[in-house]
């Protein structure tokens, strides 16, 4: 009776709000989740179209199927809409409904951001497809290379809707990242230490590391880019001093490290499944984590093999092949790995077990390929051939598409709660893998005889034609077999029987709950004391439903999980989660209304949305905390612990740490391409009389030092905090008025030359970094006046001060980077 | 988040390494750094060695820190990972023996 009780106040705490405001407002990560992994699917199914469109053109020579104006637009979107809307939100999809689950916790660590995310990821997807329908779509090729993509050659919005849309959609990705890690750092069951975490989880951790360095430089080169067309700064021409190679440098400094950002989570699908399907523990644990960690390093010094043809210098070229060559090593540890789990084991030869087998084909061979392209002899040769297109989708397809099809079949009774119903999946299996080959394999050949990629025909005389005709034939093929698992899933969704919890028998908690989920996950919290709990403990999950674990108890309407110690596990306070809020669909209609207003070439109205959005993240953050003190709170078993707002490192700091270490990033690639430029690019130095100035940098000086000591005097002794924060705002405002006034003076106008252009970017965002602080610290001073910040609830001293930090070192960092270098030209 | 970083230390030092070899490759190139300067190698050559040899030293210094405590799995694996980044030092860091610098 006690459980039934638990479990109807759970629900009543933890459920959304009814009808269509509920959709608006919902934070849970398990709906999210599931909206993440369909939409993203959808846009497969959009992407799929176009390959189809693509392959009709290609069957035959001379086709008049489709002009080169369209079919630029059908294979830009099909290249776009696969890496961007399918594959990176469909891993954010499996990561947002399952990392809770294996980790024993109720929800992610930001809901709200995780509901923003999705926000911005539906609303940028959107503006592309509509574009598409429009027949206004980008056309410049995925990786948009300027000067083709730049206004001369592409004059259109094509090009705006691929940086402006992506970069909406990155911001998704962002959230999703910042989400992840700190998530598996702080939310995990008591006694979860790192190496007891499931595999899925440091490949997880490992990717979402990757997502935050990764992606900062794609953004900026998204910002450079739309800046140069909009507004005529002349950062990738070369008659003003610019390089379109920075472009190429910004998108394959993403570019490269997203194969393994695509490619790692879903080996570590792999690495939950095979034990499981093999029926024994994953071998080589240790190795795995190793291996996983390898790959996020090595995979960020691959990225100019993408550049082998640009003329970079023969050694700079063997750097990057050496590494290209290496990071094979790592990937090979896992793949022995796994064959070694299921020889060591007693494989049951279930549906999930085709698609790894699937895997294991396409991957390898796409694998080796990559190997070849590695030498860069033999990469100069094929070089924007077929053969890259073959070898990618051998990765990708192989690497991402197989094992997410494996997964969709093993997790589907856990969101559905229902078993699958036909054989269809086996059949759908065998066309997808026959089709794929079909289309591909001989596709290496194609471009070994000489077929540049993206050409929207090609002659008779080439002697090309049955082989981008069989293509044609297996992509089809490949087609249909899409289709047929989509109707499996869908069946297996409306008609499929009950399955029993844990059908599969797996080790992991995720399975320790009823399926379908409830929303709040565990009706109380497991502490675990190994990698495999369920296999130590087969009635674990009734234990937990029984309200056995841990905060197994309710008070009031307060969501609560567990926060542990990062590396240990040990249980360290009670995180209290907010509920539902219609704050992050507000947030990103206000985004987009400024996406939307620079697409539309509004630039007057733009500003006005900057302005709405910090207005709405005020009101976010002015919405959290409390102004009670509650003391330690009962755990459920005789333990007490305080709650988040009591405790120094809270998630809100943590996550506030990774966002500026991707803004860092961010700020890291800015100053790299403006001593790119200077080093490397044509028409340097820029004319005019130039020299050294230090009146403005030494009051950004005077206005930083003094912020940030003003700011670590408040934070640490709350008698002063309120008087540091006033202190440490007007400091900043200081600074930002010492660079605003050293640019003006000094620097000449940002389209006169790309020394200008970066100058003027660097000095907008040292004072957009710096406004942040400033406006933290003034958020401080009104929080600390409603009784939210006391001594005793000091965490948002602390997160204001990392922000007023970094914008004054960025501040501090700009000016004389800016006075330095006019003085040496 | 000490131990964390602890075990990754080996990779970041050779990402470190691998951008410093890189960006001085690049400006050496760029500003003509090519004249013989000992032992008939360039200045960015020579420049390049001498800093290879220092960063190879560093992971060795490193990975002998490392190796003074291996009580936990993450501290064995952050011996691995110091393995790993000292290997891959010595690899991405050969073409300066082999390729010219600048062409």
């Amino acid at each position: 009776m006690k459980a039934i009780q638990l479990h109807r106040d759970l629900t009543r705490i933890w459920e959304g709000e009814p009808g269509w405001r509920g959709v608006l407002t919902s934070v849970s990560h398990t709906d999210l989740g599931k909206r993440f992994i369909i939409a993203a699917a959808v846009f497969f199914g959009i992407g799929g179209v176009l390959a189809m469109l693509i392959r009709a053109q290609l069957a035959t020579p001379e086709s008049a199927f489709a002009g080169p104006e369209v079919y630029g637009q059908i294979f830009t979107m099909h290249g776009s809409i696969m890496m961007f809307l399918f594959a990176i939100p469909m891993l954010e999809g499996l990561a947002i409904y399952l990392l809770p689950k294996i980790l024993g916790a109720r929800d992610l660590a930001y809901p709200r951001l995780t509901a923003l995310g999705w926000w911005c990821y539906l609303f940028g997807g959107s503006i592309m497809i509509l574009a598409l329908l429009g027949g206004v779509a980008p056309d410049a090729g995925w990786f948009l290379y300027p000067p083709l993509s730049g206004k001369e050659f592409t004059p259109g919005v094509n090009s705006d809707v691929w940086l402006l849309g992506i970069t909406f959609v990155e911001i998704s990705a962002m959230c999703a990242a910042i989400e992840i890690v700190v998530t598996i750092l702080k939310f995990r069951a008591a006694n979860m230490s790192l190496t007891r975490m499931p595999i899925m989880a440091w490949y997880l951790l490992a990717t979402a590391g990757m997502m935050i360095f990764g992606f900062p430089p794609l953004i900026l080169g998204s910002i450079l880019l739309e800046l140069e067309r909009a507004f005529g700064w002349p950062f990738f021409q070369p008659e003003l001093g610019g390089s379109p190679l920075l472009w190429q440098h910004l998108f394959w400094l993403f570019g490269h490290p997203e194969v393994y950002i695509i490619f790692l989570p879903a080996a570590g699908a792999l690495s939950t499944i095979i034990p499981v399907m093999a029926r024994t523990p994953l071998i080589g644990y240790g190795a795995i984590v190793t291996a996983v960690m390898a790959l996020a390093f090595l995979s960020f010094g691959l990225w100019v093999h993408h550049m082998f043809t640009t003329g970079i210098p023969h050694m700079a070229l063997g750097f990057f092949s050496a590494a290209s060559v290496l990071v094979a090593i790592p990937t090979a540890v896992q793949i022995f790995a796994w064959i070694g789990t299921i020889w060591a084991g007693r494989p049951k030869f279930t549906l999930p077990m085709y698609y790894i087998v699937g895997f294991f084909i396409v991957f390898v061979l796409g694998g080796l390929t990559g190997v070849m392209l590695a030498i860069v002899p033999f990469d100069q040769q094929a070089h924007d051939t077929a053969f890259v297109t073959a070898h990618l989708h051998y990765v990708l397809v192989g690497g991402f598409v197989f094992p997410m099809l494996a997964a969709a079949y093993y997790w589907m009774p856990h969101a559905t709660g229902r078993t699958r119903v036909m054989r269809l999946g086996i059949a759908a299996f065998w066309l997808i893998l026959i089709g794929f080959n079909l289309t591909f394999l001989h596709m290496h050949l194609t471009g070994l005889l000489g077929m540049p990629r993206r050409m929207y025909t090609y002659p008779a005389e080439a002697g090309w034609t049955w082989l981008n005709l069989i293509s044609s034939v297996g992509s089809f093929m490949q087609a249909f077999g899409f289709g047929l698992f989509a109707i499996d899933i869908a069946l297996q969704r409306r008609v499929g029987n009950r399955s029993r919890r844990d059908p599969w028998n797996a080790e992991t908690l995720e399975w320790a709950m009823p399926t379908p989920p409830p929303q709040y996950n565990f009706a109380s919290l497991p502490t675990v004391d190994c990698r495999e709990p369920l296999t130590r403990d087969r009635l674990l999950g009734a234990g937990l439903a029984a309200g056995r674990g841990l905060l197994g108890r309710t008070i009031g309407h307060r969501r609560e999980t567990l926060a542990v110690d990062m590396v240990t596990g040990a249980p360290e306070h009670v995180a209290i989660l907010p509920g539902p809020s219609i704050v992050p669909f507000q947030t990103a209609l206000v985004i987009g209304g400024f996406f939307l207003s620079m697409l539309l070439s509004l630039y007057w109205l733009a500003p006005v949305f900057i302005l709405g959005t910090a207005v709405m993240v005020w009101r976010w953050t002015a919405t959290t905390g409390t102004t009670k003190d509650d003391g330690p709170v009962d755990t459920g078993q005789g333990d007490q612990l305080p709650t988040s707002f009591a405790v120094r490192g809270s998630v809100g700091y943590w996550g506030s740490v990774l966002a500026i270490a991707a803004s860092a990033t961010l700020f890291a690639s800015l100053v790299f391409g403006h001593f790119f430029l200077w080093v490397v690019a044509p028409n340097w130095p820029p004319p005019g009389d130039f020299g050294a100035y230090f009146l403005e940098p030494a009051l950004v000086t005077a206005g930083s030092l003094l912020a940030l000591a003003a700011a670590r005097i408040g934070a640490r002794d709350f008698a002063r905090s309120r008087n540091g924060a006033m202190i440490s705002a007007c400091s900043l405002a200081l600074a930002v008025a010492g660079l605003l006034i050293g640019a003006i003076r000094h620097l000449p106008g940002p389209g006169e030359h790309s020394f200008a252009a970066v100058g003027w970017t660097l000095t907008s965002y040292a004072v957009f970094s710096a406004i942040v602080g400033l406006l933290a610290q003034i958020f401080i001073t009104r929080r600390i006046a409603s009784g939210h910040t006391t001594s005793d609830r000091p965490h948002e001293l602390r997160i204001a001060a990392v922000w007023s930090d970094y914008g004054a070192a960025v501040a501090l960092a700009v000016a004389w980077i800016l006075s330095l270098s006019s003085a040496s030209l | 988040m000490t131990a964390l970083v602890r075990m990754i230390s080996g990779l970041v030092l050779w990402s470190v390494a691998f951008a410093v070899l890189y960006a001085l490759q690049g400006l050496g190139c760029a500003r003509g750094w090519t004249e013989p300067a000992v032992f008939g190698l360039t200045q960015t050559k020579a420049v390049l060695l001498a800093v290879w040899a220092g960063l190879i030293a560093s992971q060795v210094v490193l990975l002998l820190w490392l190796m003074r405590r291996r009580d936990t799995q993450m501290e064995r694996i952050g011996i691995a990972i110091g393995w790993i980044g000292l290997g891959a030092t010595v690899i991405t860091g050969l073409p300066i023996l082999a390729i010219s610098t600048c062409f």
